[in-house]
């Protein structure tokens, strides 16, 4: 995703939004790095901004980050949980909706990637393809 | 290729981390690797390709610009195609 920002950020506005934690410490679904570095789900919005500031950091991810409010509101929207990416046009519609994580991700950044290359290729939005997602 | 190949190892990593815990951490019945592979493209209501993207504002708390505290899609729609990434963490 890093190197995704950095290829296309001359072109694109690109965003992390943070959600709530797909399998905290504490969650019925816990995953084992979550327990050994004591991540649970936040209770505050604070405590949320730390975590990401945690993912940004030891990442070293440079990609611009925004934080879900702790009604889950933009999160709820999308269905972004675990993690999904989207890529809006110029024109408000969206371009790529991909496929739920873990297993949507990799589809859904080489359907992102191609349809960026193809933009800064051409100087053109792709078409809308509906059928996108279901390649995925 | 370089894109991909980092792409499958992240997914990777997220899948040895949601599926390599111990058998005795498993707190309740959760879905089977082929349910979540058949699964992942089932609609969920998730805005779909072709729809108007859902727009908000939310705080910009990292690797944002000096004067840059909030993003507000409204007013960044139309200028450059805008990719958003959700996720957490865990």
């Amino acid at each position: 995703l890093e190197k995704l920002y950095q290829g296309y950020k001359d072109i694109a506005k690109m965003y992390i939004v943070y959600v709530r934690e797909a399998h905290a410490a504490d969650s019925s679904w816990p995953v084992e790095y979550a327990k050994e570095l004591n991540i649970t789900e936040p209770k505050k919005y604070e405590e949320r901004c730390t975590v990401a500031e945690r993912l940004v950091a030891e990442g070293k991810l440079t990609i611009p980050c925004l934080i879900d409010g702790m009604d889950n509101a933009v999160n709820d929207l999308h269905k972004g949980n675990p993690t999904r990416i989207f890529l809006i046009r110029k024109d408000g519609k969206l371009g790529v909706a991909g496929s739920k994580g873990p297993f949507g991700l990799v589809p859904s950044i080489e359907a992102t990637h191609k349809w960026l290359k193809e933009y800064k290729e051409s100087g053109k939005e792709p078409e809308i393809d509906k059928k996108t997602t279901e390649k995925m | 290729m370089m894109t991909k190949c980092l792409a499958a190892m992240f997914a990777s990593v997220v899948f040895l981390a949601v599926f390599a815990a111990p058998a005795g951490s498993q707190t309740q019945s959760k879905p089977t690797m082929q349910q979540l592979l058949a699964n992942r493209n089932a609609d969920d209501g998730a805005p779909k390709v072709g729809d108007v993207a859902p727009l908000f504002n939310l705080d910009l708390r990292f690797n944002g610009s000096a004067n840059e505290k909030s993003v507000d899609l409204n007013q960044q729609v139309g200028r450059q195609p805008i990719l958003l990434i959700f996720g957490s963490y865990t």
